[in-house]
């Protein structure tokens, strides 16, 4: 240690310029990683329902639906119910492939169905909270398609699929039952107020089932949620249809079958088209165009970090390349490779150790000013209990992250030299002055 | 006597795309222990080259090298050379060859450490030795601080920490003035003459080698005396 501290502290003129140029990478990285790893810890977050066996489809026309009348809505009636019959179709068909559990649509672009926020209450209450509300086809299977299970004594999934109809019968999830209600058995049958008005009045809802807890977004913990059907599946342009297969088929190999078999799948009308597995799909329904901040986001700190690790690296690789004739010494005095290696490894780390505290310090400090900030839920009406609400655990868990990507990027800017010099003979190594 | 140093037939050629140069040709040399032979020879004789093979510092093309009793076969691994060098051997370079970071103290412990000696005996024994080469009140100097003749004392210091059987000087003189030389080389004779080491040491100097035991010559990669 004594060693490594004297030879630091020896090459402290050039150390200097390292110490910076890796406070200014750590500082960077630090910006530009917390972004990035709270995203995808909010992504990676269990949904609350195996998606790996989902599949997710467009409702594709083959041939214009049109229906015949004497006025518009007449029109519009009879494209309706070809629809359905189409739809209806498609549906079974689609049940008749192999490997097929259950199939519902949905009605929305993303992977989700129809999400939108809404304040909620308990009648006569004044805690106000945002939630997300999911608006689900009637009678299309929609619980047991997602897996999204009931607790004990709420309906079954078939029971909440095809029995409430209309907004006013509400599903909730346990997590919001017991913020609202104080134990997710004692929601079952109560009013709650949701964020519209009828007449200037408050529009009752009444709670018919409680699910086990969804996390309804990708991009945030949000697992207080309200599910209610809202109508029969129609003829809507962003129809799209989600297939849970069985356990044990292939998705992939599943979705290759169906767009080989596309033919027998299809109806006169109607067929499905880009079909892809569920956890392919971009789950940010509230926020997408913070999904498109988070690959923009994504792209600019792969581009700013490979660009500065390289740098990194070839500060480390010059200066190790250096030491050739020191590392030839040590050897003709009984140094091994391995001791080499681990001494300029070593200096590195703990080039790195005092840089990422020097870091931490000024990140603190560009926090505290108010110039920087933490990531954080971009919707934070739910309470998060992960590490990303918790500042301290949140400053030290990217903290870690950067530490430990430029600790890698530091000691391949050594090790390849280091190695390379050690392979070099005693002789030649000593030539080089 | 018992032999330390035996090497046979020892040829080394260098190799590049374009020529071939032999730097060693079918050298056989025998060294006694307690014995300080001087090598001598013109520029590109192959008198350091010779150096670097006893050393272990470089590998023959063929031939046998023998160092106290153990003959050093091609299947020895580079940690099993390099802990035979860190006991066996000590080096003594022209140029001092001192690592410019560490002070005198640190660089003369350095073949202790390798050796995994605990921190207290090193500095102990690298005391002592630089106290032998008169230079303790330079201990916590570094190497730019010194000058050439001190920085040869603490090579020399260096190479005898580890109580080597056998010191191997390369033109320890050669950049040092005459007054300086002559005291690195009295300090040489008197490690062979008081401790009994075997010291092989390369020289342009033939005052330098008239005092030592013996002299062999070489010319073209050649023994020739």
């Amino acid at each position: 240690m004594k060693q490594i501290l004297n030879n630091l502290w020896s090459q402290r003129a050039q150390n200097v310029w390292l110490f910076a140029e890796l406070v200014v990478v750590c500082f960077v990285a630090w910006t530009q990683l917390d972004p990035i790893v709270v995203r995808l810890f909010y992504r990676n977050l269990p949904v609350g329902f195996d998606m790996e066996q989902l599949v997710v489809a467009d409702v594709a026309e083959i041939k214009a639906l049109t229906g015949e009348g004497a006025t518009p809505e007449e029109r519009y009636e009879r494209a309706d119910e070809l629809f359905r019959a189409q739809a209806k179709l498609l549906k079974e068909h689609l049940l008749a492939q192999e490997g097929v559990e259950n199939v519902t649509f949905l009605e929305d672009i993303g992977g989700y169905p129809r999400l939108e926020q809404h304040l909620v209450q308990q009648p006569c209450g004044n805690d106000t909270i945002f939630i997300p509300w999911c608006y689900f086809n009637e009678e299309e299977d929609f619980f047991e398609t997602f897996g999204i299970q009931p607790i004990p004594g709420s309906p079954s999934q078939h029971e909440m699929s095809s029995s409430y109809h209309g907004i006013a019968n509400v599903i909730i999830t346990r997590s919001l039952a017991e913020k609202m209600f104080g134990s997710p058995e004692a929601a079952i049958g109560k009013q709650m107020v949701a964020g519209w008005y009828l007449n200037d009045e408050p529009f009752y809802h009444i709670v018919v089932g409680v699910v086990e807890d969804v996390n309804a977004d990708g991009c945030m913990y949000s697992t207080w949620m309200a599910f209610s059907a809202n109508g029969r599946v129609g003829n809507n342009m962003h129809n799209r249809l989600a297939i849970r297969v069985k356990p044990g088929v292939n998705v992939k190999r599943f979705i290759e079958e169906v767009n080989y078999h596309i033919e027998e799948v299809s109806t006169e009308y109607l067929t499905v088209s880009g079909l892809i597995p569920y956890s392919d799909v971009e789950t940010s329904t509230y926020d997408r165009e913070g999904e498109y901040d988070f690959n923009l986001s994504v792209a600019t700190a792969i581009f700013f970090l490979i660009n500065l690790c390289l740098g990194v690296i070839g500060t480390f690789w010059m200066q190790t390349k250096r030491r050739t004739e020191e590392s030839g010494i040590m050897r003709a005095f009984g140094a091994t490779k391995g001791r080499i290696m681990g001494m300029f490894l070593a200096e590195g780390i703990v080039l790195t150790t005092i840089s990422m505290f020097i870091t931490c310090v000024l990140y603190l400090n560009y926090v505290k000013t108010g110039l920087g900030q933490l990531c954080f839920n971009p919707y934070p009406s739910q309470p998060d209990p992960t590490w990303v609400a918790n500042k301290p655990l949140h400053f030290l868990i990217i903290s870690g992250i950067v530490y430990l990507i430029i600790l890698v990027v530091v000691s391949i800017g050594i090790a390849i030299p280091a190695w390379n010099i050690c392979k070099t003979k005693i002789v030649e190594a000593l030539r080089e002055e | 006597m018992e032999t330390i140093i035996k090497l046979t037939n020892i040829n080394k050629v260098y190799r590049t795309e374009q020529i071939e140069t032999q730097a060693l040709e079918n050298v056989n040399i025998e060294v006694e222990k307690g014995e300080f032979l001087s090598v001598m020879g013109p520029s590109g004789c192959g008198k350091s080259t010779l150096l670097n093979i006893m050393g272990l510092l470089d590998e023959p093309t063929s031939g046998t090298v023998e160092l106290c009793g153990t003959t050093i076969s091609h299947n020895l691994s580079d940690n099993q050379l390099a802990e035979f060098r860190n006991k066996t051997l000590g080096f003594v370079f022209q140029s001092f060859h001192l690592i410019s970071s560490l002070n005198v103290l640190d660089n003369v412990q350095l073949p202790l450490m390798y050796r995994g000696i605990g921190y207290n005996e090193r500095i102990r024994r690298a005391k002592e030795v630089i106290d032998r080469v008169g230079l303790s009140h330079r201990m916590k100097h570094t190497p730019v601080q010194l000058s050439g003749g001190q920085c040869q004392r603490v090579a020399i210091a260096r190479a005898i920490i580890g109580n080597p059987e056998i010191i191997l000087a390369d033109e320890p003189t050669g950049n040092l003035d005459s007054k300086m030389g002559a005291d690195i080389l009295g300090l040489l004779k008197q490690l062979n003459e008081e401790d009994g080491r075997t010291i092989v040491m390369v020289t342009h100097n033939e005052q330098q080698a008239l005092q030592t035991k013996r002299i062999i010559k070489f010319l073209d990669g050649r023994q020739i005396q």
